[in-house]
């Protein structure tokens, strides 16, 4: 006892040390382990795959005619299950998406016209991911901004800005914790602001019962469901297998390069698809047709077409009437 | 061109002005050619018109001066009269086989050019949005695009 009496100074003085060195260690590495603006937006794509989380999600559409609000209760279960209920506006309330990570299936309770196609947690779709990123990694410049609080809770704030004039650009704001996007704002080609989406209210670790989730009537659920078009990602595939010569644009704007080819309707027409990673040109070919078009709306993004060669084009994409001219004109 | 020659020495022909070499010819052409023929049998009516009404030959060169004015009255002529004409050369001058291929070329001609308007006139009719809503399906599969917007931007007016 007397011993310990001795040393217990002495103890504590070297308890003091360490407890110092511990703090002063963890000062020098935590700034070192501090997250890159690159890896908060790579851990954001994944992020709605690995949440249980219920919240109530609105977008705001940004036209020159009228804005308006599009308001939904969205569900994330891990590993890939999400689930979104149309709450406004009246003309889609109702409307729901169920993504069980083979399927995404669109519909309105009561009609039998379900949309099925594949899921976002699909290898294709996970692909796709891979390869926007990279194109993102190679075409923007990424920073971060100043932290802020969405919904009550910490996010990080990441700027995309394009290297390339013409191209849109876009900010997200990310959840510290799960690194789930809780908002989101794009911006045109001219830097105008487009969509702006944010969780008014969004609650974690929720967990989501059966009953809730299982309220899929019988005619929308998965019934042998086969992708109605056949994806190719190898041009010099798509070359081959296609029923006709295709047509290739010899003109595109900086940063855009091949990222599939769809083939439509059995072949009968083929859809060319470009990226940056954040915008998609899609180019459309095949027979002549007529094309009905009805006017009147505002679109998102500009239509041009052209029937030549035996074949009718349409391209679409969400940049410059003057770069879709030119994309148009380029094709051979 | 041959035709022009004829007609302007048929009065003289008539007159039984022409040497032998040329009468032989204009009879070769005659025999060949209904409108030169029909032409013959004009100046023939009128001659025989002219000489009963004055009971005398007419004065020197009065063919000559009547077919300058016979001509300019076949430029007035009407539509009627040229597609009688028409109708009356085409009876004469084609043989049936000749007829035949005429009619068939004609004929192939209007159905290829039927066939042409039918075709760009039944093109398959297809809506721009049919396009559109596969853009907007390309575009949902990325990771940045606005989730709740894309499926219904095309539905919302």
């Amino acid at each position: 006892m007397r011993k310990s009496n001795i040393f217990l100074p002495a103890g504590r003085i070297l308890r003091f040390i360490f407890i110092g060195l511990f703090f002063l260690l963890n000062l020098m590495v935590v700034p070192s382990l501090a997250v890159e603006p690159e890896e908060i937006l790579c851990l954001s794509l994944e992020a709605q795959f690995q949440v249980d989380a219920e919240g109530i999600k609105e977008t705001q559409v940004y036209r020159q005619e009228e804005n308006y609000i599009i308001r939904a209760k969205i569900i994330y279960r891990k590993p890939d299950f999400s689930y979104i209920l149309y709450l406004a506006p009246p003309m889609i309330k109702g409307r729901r998406i169920l993504d069980n990570g083979k399927l995404r299936i669109e519909y309105i309770p009561g009609m039998n016209n379900p949309k099925h196609s594949s899921s976002l947690n699909s290898s294709l779709a996970r692909k796709r991911r891979e390869k926007s990123l990279n194109l993102i990694l190679a075409n923007y410049t990424i920073s971060q901004l100043p932290d802020e609080d969405i919904a009550g809770r910490e996010v990080y704030v990441i700027s995309l800005v394009p290297q390339y004039p013409g191209s849109p650009g876009l900010k997200r704001w990310i959840d510290k914790e799960t690194f789930l996007p809780l908002k989101q704002e794009r911006y045109n080609s001219e830097g105008k602001l487009t969509f702006s989406s944010q969780f008014t209210e969004i609650h974690f670790g929720k967990k989501i019962s059966e009953e809730e989730l299982n309220d899929i009537p019988e005619s929308v659920k998965d019934k042998g469901f086969l992708p109605r078009h056949q994806v190719v990602s190898d041009i010099e595939e798509l070359k081959e297998i296609s029923r006709f010569p295709l047509s290739f644009p010899k003109y595109l704007p900086s940063g855009y390069s091949f990222q599939e080819g769809v083939l439509l309707n059995g072949g009968k027409r083929v859809a060319l698809i470009y990226t940056n990673g954040l915008e998609t040109i899609v180019l459309f070919q095949g027979p002549p047709i007529n094309l009905k078009i009805q006017g009147g709306r505002e679109m998102p993004f500009g239509t041009k077409f052209r029937t030549d060669k035996g074949k009718t084009f349409v391209l679409i994409a969400n940049i410059s009437e003057e770069e879709l001219t030119k994309i148009m004109e380029s094709i051979e | 061109m041959v035709c022009k020659k004829i007609r302007k020495e048929l009065s003289s022909y008539l007159d039984n002005e022409l040497s032998l070499n040329k009468r032989v010819k204009i009879e070769k052409h005659l025999k060949r050619c209904t409108n030169c023929s029909y032409r013959l049998e004009q100046l023939k009516k009128i001659h025989t018109l002219t000489q009963k009404a004055l009971g005398r030959e007419p004065k020197q060169g009065f063919y000559e001066r009547l077919f300058p004015r016979l001509e300019e009255g076949e430029k007035r002529v009407g539509l009627k009269e040229k597609l009688f004409e028409w109708r009356y050369n085409w009876r004469l001058s084609l043989s049936p086989v000749g007829k035949m291929a005429v009619t068939i070329s004609v004929l192939a001609i209007i159905s290829l050019s039927l066939l042409y308007i039918w075709r760009s006139v039944s093109l398959p009719e297809i809506n721009i949005e049919v396009f559109q809503q596969e853009y907007v399906r390309y575009n949902g599969m990325s990771s940045f695009a606005e989730e709740l917007a894309l499926p219904v931007i095309l539905e919302i007016k």
